[in-house]
């Protein structure tokens, strides 16, 4: 390399240098990028609720929205697939259902998860007739690092003083998660 | 300790001590036995 050569490649990488610190003095920038987001079913949102992946996860159904529905009920649409016919907890009996459904953090950090309400009671000419149905287990609340899940069981027990089924539940449950 | 039924009626908003009252003591020994067992440790 002459020496002309060498003072024209070092004019260029002044110039250059020059010109990546003077980025710093802009005005504006307008620039297009991709933003994508989704709204996800249930199962695979960053909080996901799903059925249990276990026979029992039959009686949390999914709805039409994608939802996840606890159903003990002839609407549960697992009825005639995982679920062989039966269409409600049986009356004057006391019924446990191991893992049911599974909150599971899907997300970045860890968060904290509370499930309101854990009871749920519903009475006819009490105490003639009463349906009651407990979550399992009684967290209040919990916390779940990425990747982490809480399984959840139920206790249902009826007492019918007539053997008839005259009550019945039909509420929701509240899930609440914050970054913990 | 796992909880009793009285547990999650103590912590039930619309619930209260005399409601469990009303159940029998039998029926509540049924479920806190079940309570008992599939409570995670």
């Amino acid at each position: 390399m002459d020496r002309r050569t060498f003072a024209v490649s070092l004019g260029t990488l002044a110039g250059g240098a020059a010109t990546v610190l003077g980025t710093g003095a802009f005005s504006s920038v307008s620039a297009d990028r991709n933003f994508d987001v989704v709204v996800s079913g249930d199962a695979n949102a960053y909080l996901g609720l799903k059925p249990h992946p276990g026979p029992n996860g039959a009686y949390a159904d999914t709805t039409t929205q994608d939802e996840l529905a606890i159903d003990f009920t002839g609407s549960n649409s697992n009825i005639g697939g995982d679920i062989a016919g039966g269409k409600g907890i049986n009356a004057n009996a006391l019924s446990t259902f191991r893992n049911v459904f599974r909150i599971t953090n899907q997300g970045t950090q860890d968060i904290t998860v509370d499930v309101d309400p854990l009871l749920f009671v519903e009475t006819d000419n009490f105490p003639s007739s009463v349906l009651a149905v407990l979550l399992v287990p009684a967290l209040a609340p919990f916390t779940l690092t990425p990747g982490d899940s809480q399984d959840f069981h139920t206790i249902a027990f009826s007492f019918e003083a007539d053997g008839e089924a005259d009550v019945s539940i039909d509420d929701q449950i509240e899930i609440l998660a914050e970054e913990a | 300790m796992p909880p009793t039924l009285a547990d999650y009626i103590d912590a039930s908003e619309d619930h209260d001590e005399s409601d469990l009252e009303q159940i029998p003591e039998d029926r509540r020994s049924d479920v806190n036995a079940q309570l008992d067992t599939i409570t995670p440790e």
